[in-house]
């Protein structure tokens, strides 16, 4: 199921929540590629509502970032204040990514299920 | 019962019929019976025959099972009402019928009851030969069942017992008066002592034996099917008249009519019990296979395998398994503890004879099965050293005993054994079937176990090429290093991501520690792995600083893994300068949990921000100064740490701070150990990933 939020034309947006880990990473998958399958000049990852994310979750966002930039297109992550915010930030990707504030208003979220 | 009664008085030449039920409905009448009384069937007696008499005499068989008789004025009979199961049956004779006819028809009668209600086989044998050989005036009898070739005594009377005991059972034999009734279908008569002399002289002695002259052998055939003979042997001449042989016709073919139903019977009761037998062994196999999937040592596994089978299967129960050039027997089961113990004594006193055929060691070597459903005492005898030992393995009791292979893709792993002994049981082909089975499912679940067993040490070996074998010893510190891998998720073996290092820099009393965590696992992993590791130690003996070793890391990652980009690792590098006082410490961080420090009861993280490696062409590093002094300590970590999670959540550095500050583990190795303890523990003992720990204590 893609969710893609209420936004301005040629935005894509992702909401992932629950846990990202090898369990949940083919689902997680899907629901990226299924958002970019259009080719959308931005396509946002919101990672804000996760309340876990491992390593393969965060290459899951490496791997997107870098296809999205072969392409000439642009990807963007919502951090949030949470565990996905800590994450990224002891990685030392928040100046390497495009970081989003947190949404105003809560959309329609993909709670990610073990696949 | 009455069906098959029904069906039974239609082959017999005596008119006989059969009522059901109180109101006494006729259900069956022979062709006979219909001849005197007409065509009743289907109606009630006292709508088609209304005599008084008659009913009363029904009513008496019927409802108190005492048999009785009526005279009928018209149709002018004699009905004889003889109590039989659910029913009434009738034999009917007409007015000024002579007497030993009458009296013959009675008798008949009461067989015809009796046989009725008579289940097994041998109870039916015993009724034809006693009653039968009463009825006709036979010395002795004998009722004998037909298997293939194969003739078999059911019951006897009367003849000597030499003749009852050679004969219990015997082979079909063309030119003797039995095989001969049997193989033809056709009575045979035999009317005096002469006539056994001049027609069967090879078989004379045993048909005179005892003094008897006439007999008669009369095959037992219903329909097609050919159940065996009776034989009925008189001590005086009998010419057997017409009448005669008819009426010894007649009972051979009530009894006939009632083996038959009873061998149906039989059958069937073996053909439920065998489909019943299968449904358990069935049961018993999918358990068994659940066992053999458990996460247990190959040995545990086999040994709960053995437990399963003796509960169900079996008295005993043993596996031996081939390992290299030795067979060994690795579980062994008895429900008596005791007797295990015992036969444990019993073979470290007397060890089993490789070279025994049919042995389990023989079996395991040469695949192929060994079956001894009756174990004979010679058997014992010849496997026995001395005396004692035979006392000894007789005292086991061994009945019967069944070694199958455990069979996988044409190779022997080695053997199933199972033995009958205190339970007198014997095994059969159904068992045998049943055992190779269970030993076929046993062996591919070994074999796969073998083959993950060797991709695991495959995995380990590769993973232990990328961490150091012992880590150096180094003047004025204390290291200590673990590495757990993470358990098995049922996906296989993979060569994890962990890495940690200790190496010695271009100056004297400069060292360097690494650990690093690639994401991810299997070859891509291990060869990223393999290049990190490769690179830092090429880089800090150039004498490059920290951060400058990372940067140049870094490229060296990004350039090897274009092919696959996002392989990223994470890595914290420290330069050691060991002073008299302690240690100084140059510390840079790539996105790797912060190392903590423990300065007495105090512990603190070394923050030392950083990007990831591997992803992006430049990276922002920060390298941060400290010193350790004497006694403190620094422990670097992967995630696999702070991310282990328990039912109270995730292990995280505040555990990690806690344990460290208030663990009585004082050394660099103390440490280490309680940490790992400690996070395995925390798990339940399931690592959800690898663990590697590095403790540097600046010397004490």
């Amino acid at each position: 199921m893609t969710a893609p939020a209420e936004g301005p034309p040629g935005v894509a947006e992702v909401v992932l929540c629950g846990e990202l880990d090898i369990a949940t990473l083919d689902d997680a998958e899907r629901q990226v590629e299924a958002a970019a399958a259009a080719a959308p000049p931005l396509l946002v990852i919101d990672l804000s509502g996760l309340t876990f994310v491992d390593s393969s979750g965060v290459r899951l966002v490496l791997l997107a970032d870098d296809r999205a930039r072969s392409a000439g297109r642009r990807l963007a992550v919502r951090l949030g204040t949470g565990h996905a915010l800590r994450v990224f930030q002891a990685l030392g990707l928040l100046d390497k990514l495009d970081v989003l504030p947190a949404r105003p208003a809560e959309g329609a979220a993909h709670r990610l299920a073990p696949g | 019962m009455t069906t098959d009664l029904a069906d039974a008085i239609g082959y017999l030449p005596f008119p006989l019929g059969v009522t059901a039920t109180a109101e006494h409905v006729v259900v069956a009448l022979n062709a006979a019976g219909r001849d005197l009384l007409g065509d009743v069937v289907g109606r009630p007696v006292a709508v088609t025959l209304p005599h008084a008499g008659l009913l009363a005499a029904l009513d008496a068989a019927y409802h108190d099972a005492r048999p009785g008789t009526a005279d009928l004025p018209v149709p002018p009979v004699t009905v004889g009402c003889a109590p039989v199961r659910d029913g009434v049956l009738l034999h009917v004779t007409a007015a000024g019928t002579p007497d030993p006819d009458r009296a013959r028809t009675s008798a008949l009668q009461r067989l015809t009851g009796q046989l009725s209600g008579a289940a097994t086989p041998e109870e039916i044998g015993r009724l034809a030969v006693t009653t039968a050989a009463e009825l006709l005036g036979a010395d002795g009898a004998g009722v004998f069942s037909r298997t293939g070739a194969t003739l078999t005594s059911l019951h006897s009377t009367g003849w000597q017992a030499e003749v009852t005991r050679r004969y219990q059972r015997f082979p079909v034999h063309r030119g003797r008066p039995l095989s001969d009734a049997v193989l033809d279908g056709v009575a045979v008569w035999v009317e005096n002592a002469e006539q056994w002399r001049h027609r069967y002289p090879e078989m004379a002695p045993v048909g005179t034996a005892g003094g008897f002259q006439a007999t008669a052998c009369l095959p037992t055939r219903v329909e097609d099917r050919d159940l065996g003979a009776l034989v009925f042997s008189f001590l005086t001449p009998r010419a057997f008249s017409v009448d005669e042989r008819e009426y010894l016709l007649t009972v051979t073919a009530l009894c006939a009519q009632a083996l038959d139903r009873s061998r149906l019977l039989v059958a069937e009761q073996a053909a439920r019990a065998t489909a019943e037998r299968q449904l358990d062994r069935m049961t018993f196999l999918a358990r068994a296979g659940r066992l053999m999937q458990a996460p247990l040592s190959v040995e545990q596994r086999l040994q709960q395998l053995a437990d399963l089978t003796v509960a169900d299967v079996a008295d005993w129960c043993a596996v031996h398994l081939v390992r290299d050039d030795r067979v060994d027997q690795v579980a062994v089961a008895h429900s008596d503890p005791e007797k295990v113990a015992f036969v444990a004594r019993l073979q470290e006193r007397y060890p089993p004879d490789p070279e025994a055929p049919g042995g389990a060691i023989q079996v395991s070597r040469t695949g192929e099965p060994s079956f001894v459903p009756d174990i004979p005492d010679e058997l014992l005898v010849d496997a026995a050293v001395d005396d004692e030992h035979l006392a000894l393995i007789r005292s086991i009791g061994l009945r019967s005993a069944l070694v199958v292979p455990l069979l996988v893709r044409g190779r022997s792993l080695g053997a199933l054994t199972l033995v009958h002994a205190e339970s007198g049981l014997r095994f059969d082909e159904v068992d045998l079937a049943f055992a190779r089975q269970l030993a076929e499912n046993a062996a591919v679940a070994l074999d796969n176990a073998r083959l993950y067993e060797q991709q695991r040490s495959v995995a380990e070996i590769l993973q232990t090429a990328l961490l150091p074998a012992v880590l150096p010893q180094v003047p004025g510190l204390a290291l200590a290093a673990r590495y757990r891998a993470q358990s098995d998720d049922g996906s296989g073996v993979h060569v994890g991501g962990d890495l940690y290092d200790v190496v010695a820099g271009p100056v004297p009393g400069r060292w360097a520690v690494v650990m690093a965590d690639v994401c991810g696992k299997g070859p891509q992993a291990a060869s990223l792995t393999a290049l990190i590791r490769h690179t830092l130690r090429a880089e800090i003996d150039h004498g490059l600083g920290p951060a400058a070793v990372l940067h140049r890391l870094n490229r060296a990652m990004v350039q090897a893994t274009g092919a696959a980009p996002g392989r990223f690792a994470t890595v914290v590098h420290a330069q050691l300068d060991v002073d008299p006082d302690g240690t100084a410490v140059r510390l840079v961080g790539a996105g790797h949990p912060p190392p903590l420090v423990r300065r007495g009861d105090r512990v603190e993280p070394v923050v030392a921000p950083g990007t990831l490696l591997g992803v992006y062409a430049d990276v922002e590093l920060t390298e941060v100064s400290f010193r350790l002094d004497r006694g403190d300590m620094m422990v670097l970590y992967t995630d696999g740490v702070t991310e282990a999670r328990g039912v109270d959540g995730f292990y995280g550095t505040h555990r990690l701070a806690r344990f460290l500050r208030s663990s009585p583990a004082r050394t660099a190795d103390e440490v280490a150990d309680g940490l790992l303890d400690d996070v395995v523990t925390f798990q339940g003992g399931r690592l959800r990933d690898d663990v590697a720990i590095l403790v540097v204590e600046s010397a004490p």
